[in-house]
């Protein structure tokens, strides 16, 4: 649990932050907001639970043998899977919930990860136009 | 034998493309099973870097979990939220 908790609140903490923001953008372009806010809150937490779930999945696959991780990593894939058609579907159900919000709110923990963990290194993107040959 | 209505063929052709989409989310159950398998035979043969095998799969696995979600969501839009139905 120890590896993986300081990422998952760095994670939370920046989906919560996205979120705010994105709320805050689209309480002025909504007429409706307060649906596209909740589905936004829903989609949000339901990643951030779902995160949680992944992260708990992995560490209990990595000590495993080979073979019977592989089966459960994906086995425990489709139970997240599932629990999101479940979100969606209520939330395209559900007129107190905007979807648009909903999906947001799941694709923001993508959006967090890219941003904070994988494309965090300026230097490396101002070197690639760096030539080389002279040194 | 009734002729086809354009609404009844709409649905058929959403619920078939609905079936489609669904094939997104098969390709990262299999991915993700296939890094948990290799970061186990990882943690085996160098038991100290559990910690970093179990971050970066972490990552990687979320960030290629959110890509079975854009399938589901096409399916269940074309399911049931047709925008194409409104069109006729």
């Amino acid at each position: 649990m120890g590896s993986t908790l300081d990422i998952q609140i760095r994670v939370a903490k920046g989906v919560l932050i996205f979120n705010s923001i994105i709320a805050g953008i689209g309480f002025f372009i909504f007429n409706e907001w307060v649906p596209f806010i909740t589905g936004l809150l829903f989609g949000g937490i339901i990643a951030i639970l779902n995160f949680r779930l992944l992260s708990l999945t992995l560490e209990k696959a990595v000590v495993m043998a080979p073979e019977s991780a592989q089966k459960y990593a994906t086995s425990r894939y489709f139970v997240r899977f599932l629990l999101y058609g479940v979100v969606i579907f209520i939330s395209i159900k559900a007129n107190h919930i905007n979807v648009l919000g909903t999906i947001l709110g799941l694709v923001s923990l993508k959006l967090v990860i890219l941003k904070t963990e994988l494309f965090n290194d300026f230097q490396f993107f101002k070197n690639i136009f760096k030539r080389k040959e002279g040194k | 034998m009734e002729p086809i209505t354009g609404k009844a063929l709409i649905l058929a052709a959403s619920a078939i493309g609905a079936g489609l989409a669904m094939i997104a989310g098969i390709g990262p159950g299999i991915g993700q099973g296939y890094a948990a398998g290799k970061g186990a035979e990882g943690v085996g043969r160098q038991p100290e870097a559990q910690g970093d095998i179990t971050r970066t799969m972490l990552l990687g696995a979320a960030v290629a979990e959110t890509t079975g979600i854009y399938g589901l969501i096409i399916a269940l839009i074309l399911l049931f939220a047709n925008p194409l139905i409104g069109l006729l």
